[in-house]
This record gives structure tokens, C-alpha cells and sequence, in this order.
């Protein structure tokens, strides 16, 4: 493959798009080269433009999508501007961002199949191709299995089997982490890695969870801000010029150590990496930065306001799920429950909601010394508010407004005294000047926001997220967690929340709670949880980079340097 | 959430295995051939037949509880409402008069109770006979059977695409439906009628905008693997017909043989031995 790398394959050349609906293009005069063999990754916060020109790559651009486009794209020297979708899918091997949308057979096998089968591939033929794809890819003996049986990253490697399975020598990924947890992210990177390699395939992958992106052996971090190219480099020289964090893209944690550290980063060999990163004086620089760091305070432990002791549940066939599980939440505490995909964590959540009841549930659950079982979903969702994943899934009322008031509606309260309690939050939120807007015509964010105060709106002791970070950039992210966190000192308010993102748990939480198959393998403080690796590899959690960054140079962190971190973060963005 | 969820769910009985093609064929017949009758022993004989494939089929009365309870309401609407519009239909069809109770427009007749039993027994062969086929039919291979007798593949796979994405449908709408509870939306028997269907409405909404987007981003996925490229396609899944499916074929022959003698000695498609 070596004397292959020097054939461009894919050309970009003053490609400007307008989609038919817009005034303004998405994409301005966009030069682009990708050589054969090449792992090039196209980065942007939301609204930079980075999927459509995924799109105009895939070839939904402009079947799928109408628009005005002019420039030239060009596939190894040939003009394909005004291919089919048909034709370029031969080419460039697509995997879009919804790996549920993306799955379209019934079983693995049939999925990976589907290309050929549309080909008229016939029954032997077929047959073996799957078979050695679903070998290729790890996934030999799920060939059978129904995509509600995969975990996350093994319907992601479906997907791509049943894109390379046409040999297509150009595989483009959109954005294929945000459904992964960590440790499944970083396999499906190694897998990228090794494609690369093995089968000499050029991959463009559109992501913008840089951090864990930067740790693999990527060639070029394209930087996409509305709809132009910023930067087209090498990672490590992105790294030095620091300004992920301007084009609203969240920088590896070690690196942003680094930065409020005052070390020079260009003098640094071995940036990319973590573990690899090496300078003079580099560890005095960080110790001096660490000892300037104001003493923590410890917040003196609260009283417990909802217990859960010796839960089982199951279903009504299977085995247990839980089996003797105990936990409790305190008063104004911030506890993240990590663990897995498909570990229990939202089975739980929806036990505790009353979302559901069956008769294979026992043990004991209060809340503020009042026996939850008692209590309908309604009248627990007035102690207890949750925000599912999902916020088009919570959005039912026509405006901004009434989707808050909603709940208040529904309980009879006077509109006089609705007006008074919806302002407000609409207000914290940065939606009251929109109060009167559809609701769909929100963006992701503040949809987000919206289903937050829309539960809020009935004033509970206790606020559950699930996820609700997951699939927003850094930016995005950040506004919303300190949205989160601004809530819970106003209010007093109790916070659990579910993720898998360890950077968010290690600023934010009091406490965490590691969840694994049904069985609680840790209770602990962030710092803790850090400390005990095989913990992390059950649960399926990497490492912090700012954690490998210290343990590398011996040194020992608290909260305080991420809580810094994060605020010289967020600091930087606006 | 729930764990019943409507649907295919894979099994390993003889039902099961029979091929999609065949079980398309089977249902599409034996559903025909009781809609026309009106012969009572012949809608008992396929009422036994499709009750006792329910039980070869080893379907779980929690799967479809829900369903079940949902046609027997509409049955029984609408066996009343056939009384309220003709309660002499039975008269007229059958030519005589036998009254059991009351007296001018709405005399309960026995004609028409007969006749009603006879609208029964249809509801009667023909559920069990849709469950078993939505049961125990996996879309793809549905789909695969759709195209083998005659029908585009692009109508096939939308259809299969269709059924494969109602359990999915109904896990979203229980997930809406749940947490609009939370926020006090009170879905059940407690409340009104108006409030339920107020309340159903607002789960609608946001159901039927995320399935449209699913649509979308499915027929695009679709797109990008080539699918409507060619006139035909293959089929992973395309099944040999096995002994199995001969029987049952033969055995599906048999019943329209019987409906076919019962047409010749009736003189028509009704059995009234009363006369």
C-alpha cells in the first residue's frame, strides 16, 4: 500500500452548497484532498457544516438532499459531481450516525447482505462474503442475532461489514462514537486502524469527540466553522495552535492541562498521546500549576433523602436483573451513575420513576422517609423529575410556553400562578424570549433545556438525567451541565445522572455509583473510582487522558484541577 | 419496558419453520375462503384449525392480550350495530320468520341470531389466523415470500420494513406514554373519555414525528446500500420449500376441496338447515 499513498482519491474543489430551503450555503468553497490510504477526520461543533459535507461525499448530496452545488468533486481523476447515489455508493462506503436507522435487515447476516442482495448477488456467493465480512469485523457468531440483541458497538461494525462488504476502497463514518461508551469508541477506532492497514482502505470519519479520536493514528484533523475549512492539519500541530476549543470542540483534557500549566507546547515530543507525551521540566511546570490550585472544600455530607435498600427485580421470565441492590442519594448532592451499555442503568432509573412495576420487584425504596411503592408515576414524578435521552420524545405541547406549563396544567393549577412559575425557569433556561415559538423550531440544545424545566416546573427534591450529554459538542455540552449545575444551587436540588462520559463525572459529581450487570462495583468518589482500573475495564470506562497524563508523570490530582479545567474551559468558549 | 411487545418473535415450532411464502399462501386462502362462507359447520372447521395452530404455534396469551381484547370490543360493536341497522337481515336472508322475543322492527329473530353467530365464528378464525401469521413470520422472509409470488420487491420490503419496525414503535410509544404520566397526564380508566383521547393525541405527535424521521434516515440508509437499483434482488433469506410446506399446502387444498363440495350441495354460499 506504501507507494499507493500519494494517489489522491477524492478531491474537493471550490465546492460550494446550498441547501434548496436555505438563503445562505452551508458549505463555502471548500477545498478538500484525501490521498488513498489516509485517515483524514472532519471535525465541527454542531451547525459547522461537518455532516453535510459528509452528505456530499456519501452522494445524498444532491439526490437526497436538493440544492444548488457548484465546484467540482472528483473520485481518482474522474469528475463526480452528477453521479447517482447508486454509483458513488461503489466507491465511498457510507455509515450514517443512526446505526438504528442504519439497520435494516432483521438479523446481523441479513443486514451485512443487503448491498448484495440489491446487487442480485447470488445465494452462495452471498452466503460467504457475509460469513467472512462478520469474521473480519468480530461478529462471526452474532450472525443470527436480532439488532435489539447488539450492544451499540457491535451494531456499529454491522454497519460497516455491510459497507465494505462492496469493497468500496473509501469508507466515510458520520460521527460513529456518539452512541458508544468509551471503551467501545476506542475498539471501533483500533478496528478503523487496523482496516486501514490490513485492507489498505482510505477512511473519512466526521466526529467531533476529538479527544478520543486524537489517541489513534489519525494522519489529519480537518476543522469545519460554518461551512468553511479553518484548519487542515496534522493533530499534533492542531494540538499546539490550541483552538479546538475556539471552533466550539471539546481539547483532550491532558492538553488542556497543559495549556493552564503555561507549558510550551510546541517544544513537546509525543503530544498526541497521553502517555507518550514528553518535554524538559515538563513534570515541575504541571506541580507548580497543581500547587497554585486553591483548597478544596469538602461539602460536609448530607442528609439521605431517598434510599433504595435490597432491591430485586426481573422480568418476568428472565433471571434477576438486580439482585439485593442498595443505594441512597443525599440532600443537594450530585451523584453520576456510569456503567456500560446495557448494564441496567436505565432499568433502574425507570423502576425508581415507576415506570416500571411488576411483581418480580422487591425491597424497599423511600424517599424522605415516604415509601415509594405507594406513590403512582404521577405523584413520584412531583418528588422525583426525569429527563429521558431523548427530548423529541418529551416534547408534546405546541409552544415553548405550554410545554412547561404542561404539568402544572394537568394538575389544576391557576394560570395566574403558571405564568409566575414558568417565567423564571423559561428565563434560566434562555428561552423566554422564544416562550412563544413551536417547539420544533428549537435546536438540539435547547430542546434539551426546554425538557429539563418542563420537569423542573413541578419543583422535585430529586432530578434525574439520563445521558444528557450524549450526541452535543463540547460547547453545547458545557452550557447545558452549567445550566444543570446553576439549578442545583438555586434550588437545593438533588442530582443523579447518568453517563459514561468520566470528564463530565470527575468535575461535577460528589459521588458516582458504578452499575455493571445489575450489581453496584463501586460507590465512591470520582477520585476514587480513578484509581481502581479493573473497576473502569468492567464497566467499560477509559481513563481520563488527564488521569494516564499524571499517573505517566507520578503525579496526583484531585476535583479541583478538572473543576479548574473546566471552568478555564468555559471561559475560553465564550 | 414492557416485555410483551407485539410482533414477530422467532420459535422453533412447525409453524415457525414453514416458509414465508408458505404461510403468505395459507393465510391469504384459508382468510378468503371464510370470508366468503357462511356455511357454520365450515367457519367452525377453520376456527378449529387456526385455534389449534395457535397452540402448535406456542403464542403467549400475554403477547397479544392487548390485540385480542381489542378486536373482541369491535366484534361485539359490531354484532350490535348489524342488530341496530338490519335486525331482520337474517330474516331476509334466510326467507323465514321465527320470532323469539319482541315484536315489529327489532323482534329478536332466531334467523338473525343465527346469522350473527355465523359473523362470529368469521371474527372467530380469522384473529387467531392473523396472529399466528404476524406471530410467527419473520418480515424479511415475508417479504421474500411477497416477491416469490408476483408482488414488486419494493411493495414487499416496505411492508416487511412496516411490521419490523412495530415493536420498536410500540417501545417509543410506551416510553411517550410513561413519561406523559409522569408530568400528571392521567391515561387511565379514572379519567374521561375526552381526557384519555386528549391525552392519546399528545403521545401521537411526538411518536409520529420521530417515526417519520426514522423513515427518512432508513430509506436513506437504504439508499446508500443500493436499494430499487435493479429490477430484482436476491434474498439472503429466500427458503426452500420443505415436506413441511407440501403438507401444509395439501392440507390448505384440502379445506378449499371441502369449501368447493359445501358450495355444490348448498346451491350457495349459505347452510340453513332450519327450513
Amino acid at each position: 500500500m506504501e507507494n499507493e499513498t500519494s494517489r489522491t482519491i477524492l478531491k474537493l474543489e471550490n465546492v460550494t452548497f446550498k441547501y434548496e430551503a436555505q438563503k445562505a450555503p452551508t458549505l463555502k468553497n471548500i477545498n478538500l484532498e484525501v490521498r488513498a490510504g489516509e485517515f483524514v477526520v472532519i471535525a465541527g461543533a454542531s451547525g459547522s457544516g461537518k455532516s453535510t459535507l459528509g452528505r456530499l461525499i456519501s452522494g445524498l448530496i444532491p439526490e437526497a438532499f436538493p440544492g444548488a452545488l457548484t465546484g467540482t468533486l472528483t473520485y481518482d481523476g474522474q469528475q463526480i459531481n452528477d453521479e447517482s447515489i447508486f454509483e458513488r455508493s461503489q466507491k465511498i462506503g457510507t455509515v450514517l450516525q443512526d446505526v438504528n436507522a442504519q439497520f435494516v435487515g432483521l438479523s446481523v447476516a441479513e443486514d451485512i447482505a443487503f448491498a448484495l442482495e440489491n446487487d442480485e448477488v447470488d445465494d452462495s456467493k452471498m452466503h460467504a462474503a457475509v460469513a467472512e465480512w462478520a469474521n473480519r469485523l468480530d461478529l462471526g457468531d452474532k450472525l443470527q442475532l436480532a439488532p435489539q440483541q447488539l450492544s451499540g458497538g457491535q451494531k456499529q461494525r454491522t454497519a460497516m461489514a455491510g459497507v465494505l462488504i462492496d469493497e468500496s476502497p473509501l469508507l466515510l463514518l458520520d460521527e460513529p462514537l456518539a452512541s458508544l461508551d468509551e471503551a467501545s469508541g476506542n475498539e471501533m477506532l483500533t478496528l478503523l486502524e487496523r482496516l486501514r492497514k490490513e485492507q489498505g482502505i482510505t477512511i473519512i470519519l466526521i466526529e467531533h469527540r476529538l479527544a478520543d479520536v486524537l489517541q489513534h493514528e489519525v494522519d489529519r484533523i480537518v476543522i469545519l466553522e460554518e461551512g468553511e475549512i479553518k484548519q487542515d492539519a496534522q493533530p499534533a500541530e492542531v494540538l499546539q495552535q490550541g483552538t479546538l476549543t475556539q471552533y466550539g470542540l471539546a481539547e483532550p483534557l491532558y492538553i488542556q492541562l497543559l495549556r493552564a500549566a503555561n507549558v510550551a507546547l510546541p517544544s513537546l515530543s509525543g503530544l498526541t498521546s497521553p502517555a507518550t507525551v514528553a518535554g524538559t521540566d515538563l513534570k515541575e511546570q504541571v506541580q507548580t500549576y497543581l500547587n497554585q490550585l486553591p483548597k478544596q472544600t469538602i461539602k460536609p455530607t448530607s442528609e439521605e433523602l431517598l434510599q433504595v435498600t435490597d432491591l430485586s427485580f426481573g422480568y418476568e421470565h428472565g433471571q434477576l436483573l438486580f439482585d439485593h441492590l442498595s443505594f441512597s442519594l443525599g440532600k443537594s448532592e450530585i451523584v453520576t451513575l456510569v456503567g456500560k451499555n446495557g448494564s441496567g442503568k436505565s432499568t433502574l432509573i425507570n423502576i425508581l420513576t415507576g415506570f416500571i412495576e411488576n411483581q418480580k420487584l422487591s425491597g424497599t425504596m423511600t424517599l424522605a422517609g415516604q415509601d415509594l411503592k405507594t406513590l403512582s408515576i404521577k405523584e413520584r414524578a412531583e418528588v422525583m423529575g426525569y429527563v429521558i435521552q431523548d427530548p423529541n420524545l418529551m416534547l408534546t405541547q405546541s409552544t415553548v410556553f405550554d410545554e412547561v406549563a404542561s404539568g402544572l396544567r394537568l394538575r389544576d393549577v391557576p394560570e395566574t400562578e403558571i405564568v409566575a412559575r414558568v417565567n423564571p425557569l423559561l428565563e434560566l433556561a434562555g428561552l423566554y424570549t422564544m416562550r412563544n415559538w413551536p417547539t420544533d423550531s428549537l435546536s438540539y440544545g435547547q430542546k434539551k433545556r426546554l425538557s429539563i424545566i418542563a420537569i423542573l416546573v413541578l419543583n422535585p427534591a430529586i432530578l434525574i438525567l439520563d445521558e444528557p450529554t450524549a450526541g452535543q459538542d463540547a460547547e453545547n455540552a458545557n452550557r447545558l451541565m452549567d445550566f444543570v449545575r446553576e439549578l442545583q444551587q438555586s434550588y437545593g436540588l438533588t442530582i443523579l445522572l447518568v453517563t459514561h462520559d468520566l470528564g463530565l463525572m470527575s468535575y461535577i459529581a460528589d459521588r458516582t455509583v458504578v452499575l455493571v450487570d445489575g450489581q453496584i462495583l463501586a460507590d465512591t468518589e470520582p477520585m476514587q473510582l480513578l484509581q481502581q482500573p479493573d473497576v473502569l475495564a468492567q464497566a467499560h470506562l477509559a481513563q481520563t487522558s488527564l488521569d494516564v497524563f499524571l499517573k505517566s508523570h507520578d503525579l496526583v490530582a484531585d476535583q479541583r484541577v478538572y473543576r479548574d479545567l473546566h471552568a478555564r474551559e468555559v471561559a475560553n468558549e465564550s | 419496558m414492557n416485555h410483551n411487545i407485539f410482533g414477530f418473535h422467532p420459535g422453533t415450532t412447525p409453524i415457525h419453520q414453514l416458509t414465508g411464502t408458505t404461510k403468505l399462501i395459507i393465510f391469504l386462502s384459508l382468510t378468503i375462503l371464510g370470508s366468503l362462507s357462511f356455511d357454520l359447520r365450515y367457519l367452525i372447521l377453520l376456527s378449529v384449525v387456526a385455534i389449534g395452530a395457535l397452540f402448535v404455534a406456542k403464542i403467549k396469551w400475554s403477547d397479544v392480550r392487548v390485540l385480542v381484547w381489542l378486536v373482541t370490543v369491535f366484534a361485539v360493536l359490531n354484532l350490535v350495530l348489524i342488530y341496530v341497522f338490519a335486525p331482520q337481515y337474517g330474516t331476509h336472508l334466510f326467507g323465514t320468520k321465527t320470532v323469539l322475543l319482541g315484536s315489529g322492527a327489532y323482534a329478536l329473530t332466531f334467523e338473525q341470531l343465527y346469522y350473527e353467530l355465523i359473523v362470529f365464528t368469521k371474527y372467530l378464525f380469522a384473529l387467531p389466523l392473523a396472529l399466528i401469521f404476524l406471530m410467527t413470520t419473520n418480515p424479511s422472509e415475508f417479504a421474500a415470500g411477497l416477491n416469490k409470488i408476483g408482488i414488486s420487491y419494493r411493495v414487499a420490503y416496505a411492508v416487511a420494513l412496516a411490521l419490523r419496525y412495530i415493536p420498536d414503535i410500540q417501545v417509543e410509544y410506551q416510553t411517550i406514554s410513561k413519561v406523559q404520566q409522569a408530568r400528571g397526564s392521567d391515561l387511565s380508566k379514572k379519567t374521561s373519555l375526552w381526557h384519555r383521547l386528549k391525552g392519546a393525541v399528545g403521545i401521537m405527535m411526538p411518536l409520529m414525528f420521530t417515526s417519520l424521521e426514522q423513515i427518512d434516515s432508513v430509506s436513506r440508509a437504504m439508499d446508500l446500500r443500493r436499494f430499487g437499483k435493479r429490477k430484482h434482488r436476491t434474498w439472503y433469506y429466500a427458503q426452500k420449500f420443505k415436506t413441511l410446506d407440501w403438507w401444509a399446502i395439501a392440507l390448505t387444498l384440502l379445506l378449499i376441496g371441502i369449501e368447493l363440495v359445501l358450495l355444490w350441495t348448498n346451491g350457495s354460499r349459505f347452510w340453513y338447515p332450519f327450513k
